[in-house]
């Protein structure tokens, strides 16, 4: 039976090295970057005629904004007009990243820590900046909530500190965690089907149930990664915990 | 002015209608209400774990640069226990503000 770790493998396509720093091009870029183009093409593609009566690639497009502006409205209120379109981004790229790791040949960087994990730090960069943009000084009291004794600095602040580190953390390995496992699952499952010979079907029936499943769990897990990241820009730029 | 069956007729189709408008609404928070379960199972998972490992980790770090080993890493895992909690009471008071919402 083949390692089924094997297929989150990185592989280098173009070697490159920057002062010593490996930024070579692999496979996982490449299919950053076919998801970017995905998304992008098929956005102009849907919406190359706009009419107020829309067609169906329109629409389509359309009722994805109006679930991304419904899901801020829910979690941000009237504050969150203006993070629409980064929020609507961040979704996108999410799902489609979870759902082209499906197809055959292709890689799901959404399995990898490093690349996960990369974009969950770059939001809570984001939201720094935002709720210091917002409340100015006013955001250091994230760090130490207003009305407590200042006795108990020495024991909030590192744990305000912690969790404060722990959300993009949280919101890595969830998704990673999740999209990882379907794939490991699909693999061990798919070497049955030649290894059971004529009894192959049955893990065969079987794959074809987590595949579907794994189509849900890819919108759910992009689902998640976007409220989640809508509600820490919130608590960021609100100061409500 | 209606005579009284006229009247029943309306009244009993208002009545129709407000019931069809009732079921519907209900449809809707149920759907809602799945939703934030959905997200409250997902977010409890790791929202304690995750303040653990980082102070693990950090404790970890600072225990091999100071080489205090074991004593930073301890002080840290009561740290991350503390945040990890907060971070649970947090996240059930947002699903609890969620389910109220609605």
């Amino acid at each position: 039976m083949e390692n089924p770790l094997e297929q989150f493998s990185i592989k280098k396509l173009v070697p490159l090295n920057f002062n010593g720093i490996d930024i070579s091009f692999t496979n996982s870029s490449l299919c950053m970057l076919i998801t970017i183009l995905f998304v992008f093409l098929t956005l102009i593609f849907c919406l190359r005629k706009r009419n107020i009566i829309p067609t169906v690639g329109q629409a389509f497009s359309e009722s994805i904004y109006e679930f991304i502006r419904s899901l801020i409205g829910e979690t941000m209120g009237n504050d969150g007009a203006k993070y629409v379109s980064l929020i609507f981004t961040l979704f996108l790229f999410v799902a489609c990243g979870n759902i082209l790791g499906l197809f055959p040949y292709s890689f799901t960087f959404t399995s990898h820590i490093a690349a996960v994990g990369t974009l969950s730090v770059f939001f809570l960069l984001l939201n720094i900046v935002f709720g210091v943009k917002r409340r100015g000084a006013g955001y250091l009291r994230t760090f130490f909530p207003e009305g407590l004794p200042w006795l108990m600095a020495p024991l909030i602040i590192p744990v305000e500190t912690l969790s404060l580190l722990a959300k993009p953390f949280s919101l890595t390995i969830r998704l990673a965690v999740n999209m990882s496992v379907g794939h490991i699952m699909l693999e061990v499952l798919g070497s049955f089907i030649i290894a059971m010979h004529f009894f192959g079907f049955i893990p065969l029936v079987a794959d074809m149930c987590i595949i579907m499943f794994e189509l849900f769990v890819a919108l759910l897990q992009a689902y998640i990664y976007t409220t989640l990241s809508c509600v820490y820009l919130s608590q960021a730029i609100s100061g409500e915990e | 002015m209606k005579n009284l069956p006229e009247d029943i007729q309306e009244l009993s189709e208002r009545i129709k209608k407000f019931k069809q408008q009732k079921q519907s609404e209900s449809a809707k928070t149920s759907k809602s209400s799945a939703r934030v379960a959905i997200e409250a199972i997902f977010r409890m998972a790791t929202e304690f774990v995750s303040p653990v490992i980082i102070a693990l980790c950090i404790g970890y770090v600072a225990d091999r640069y100071w080489a205090t080993k074991p004593i930073l890493m301890l002080v840290s895992a009561i740290f991350g226990c503390a945040a990890g909690m907060l971070n649970l009471y947090r996240a059930a008071q947002q699903t609890d503000k969620d389910i109220n919402k609605e």
